[in-house]
């Protein structure tokens, strides 16, 4: 993989600046089709013990919560993906596309994950959960929640909240780990479809994979910075500082 | 001559007025409300942790007595979290809507022997029943851990129909996955202090 001279959104990865290929498009639209359709089974191949006990409306609600949950996860995955500055990418999309989907996701995942516990919980009628260790894959949720939500807002409205670009964006990528790393726990633990086998397997290597690729971002910034203009977003297009 | 009558009176009223029933705290981590109930071939075994209790009991006062539980249906806990998220849920005890289950003691009967009738009202979710609890008095003595308090046991055993008390809606029964008569095992230890 050839490293970018400049880590700057002002210059494209070297052997990027062909035309995109259709062929690299659709290869990319089919094979995030099949992941999309692969991920939305996994809550009806392997089915949790909580749904062979709910029927009727409790039981569509608990499989569309688990959707929301499992999309949102997508999603959070692909925030990574979509500014990690690979060439195939850039071939196909430009990188103001990439911003643009990166914002786009940001606002659908905090969609998603309102969803996603209203549909389980509502499943059960809004029975909550007491508060016993046995539950902290539940609370954690919670706390992740309330976390992406902040995280994104904060994006979103950075300018309004006069908010400086360069600390914000350090507290964002900081806040983005967080959010993976604790979102993987989450999933692991919250589901029996999670809880061994296949299921497992996957939900773990997409998180391993994905800490790498935010780990890889990291060492990219910090070690490729000749002209010290590492950022992602043009700040001026922001609202804040260049 | 009239003094002395009225001094006597006194004492005979007073004779007559009977101290009331010895008051008995729970002790929590030796206190249990256990049930069993079928799914399908296999026992489940559960208990509820959350509990709180009224109880005056002395088996030579037992028109003083009482046992009075209030026990919080959230904390019911079967070993599965998930198991247990459903039994909260309104298939089962609906713990948002009817968040305690209780029993009060209205009379107290000794049967024989340390054997003792508490009939009293049962409430569960949206349901009072009168019932008839037979409980066994294990005796009381000082605690060896603690001279200078008296710790005493209760038991009973007993069965109830959970459709009874709309602790389900027998759908889980007619599909033959959930029974509907359910042991119970109430084992507690109470003290006080001499």
């Amino acid at each position: 993989m050839m490293m970018p001279e400049s880590f700057s959104t002002d210059t494209p990865t070297p052997g990027a600046s062909k035309p995109p290929s259709i062929v690299f498009k659709g290869a990319i639209l089919l094979g995030l089709t099949l992941l999309v359709a692969g991920a939305w089974s996994l809550p009806f191949l392997f089915e949790s013990s909580s749904m062979r006990y709910r029927f009727g409306l409790a039981k569509t609600l608990l499989r569309l919560g688990k959707i929301a949950g499992i999309s949102a996860a997508l999603l959070l995955f692909s925030q990574a993906v979509l500014l990690s500055r690979f060439r195939l990418l850039e071939r196909s999309f430009s990188l103001t596309q990439l911003r643009a989907l990166h914002r786009a996701d940001g606002v659908t995942i905090a969609a998603l994950v309102l969803l996603h516990p209203l549909l389980v919980l509502g499943a059960d009628n809004f029975v909550f959960f007491p508060y016993e260790w046995r539950y902290w894959p539940e609370f954690l949720g919670a706390g992740l929640l309330t976390f992406l939500l902040i995280l994104i807002a904060t994006a979103l409205w950075r300018s309004l909240l006069h908010l400086d670009y360069a600390p914000w964006l350090r507290l964002h990528r900081a806040g983005a780990l967080l959010a993976v790393a604790g979102m993987s726990f989450h999933i692991l633990f919250v589901s029996e479809t999670f809880t061994s086998g296949l299921p497992r397997a996957l939900m773990a290597t997409a998180a391993g994979l994905n800490l790498l690729l935010i780990f890889r971002l990291w060492w990219l910034r910090t070690f490729m910075k000749k002209n010290r203009t590492i950022q992602l977003s043009n700040p001026r297009q922001q609202g804040g500082r260049s | 001559m009239k003094k002395i009558i009225l001094i006597v009176c006194a004492l005979m009223l007073l004779g007559q007025v009977r101290a009331e029933a010895a008051e008995w705290k729970l002790d929590p981590p030796h206190a249990n409300f256990y049930f069993e109930i079928k799914h399908v071939y296999a026992t489940i075994r559960g208990q509820f942790n959350t509990f709180s209790g009224d109880v005056a009991f002395d088996p030579d006062n037992l028109a003083q007595s009482r046992f009075n539980v209030e026990i919080k249906t959230e904390s019911v806990n079967t070993n599965n979290e998930k198991r247990d998220t459903h039994l909260r849920s309104g298939d089962f005890f609906d713990a948002t809507k009817f968040p305690v289950m209780t029993f009060k003691s209205t009379r107290m009967t000794h049967l024989g022997g340390n054997r003792y009738l508490f009939d009293g009202k049962l409430t569960i979710k949206d349901v009072t029943r009168d019932v008839a609890l037979e409980f066994i008095y294990q005796g009381q003595k000082e605690n060896a851990l603690s001279p200078g308090e008296l710790v005493t046991g209760l038991d009973s055993r007993f069965t109830l129909d959970r459709l009874d008390y709309h602790v389900g809606d027998g759908k889980f029964y007619k599909m033959g996955i959930v029974g509907k008569d359910v042991d119970i095992l109430i084992s507690v230890e109470m003290g006080r202090k001499k």
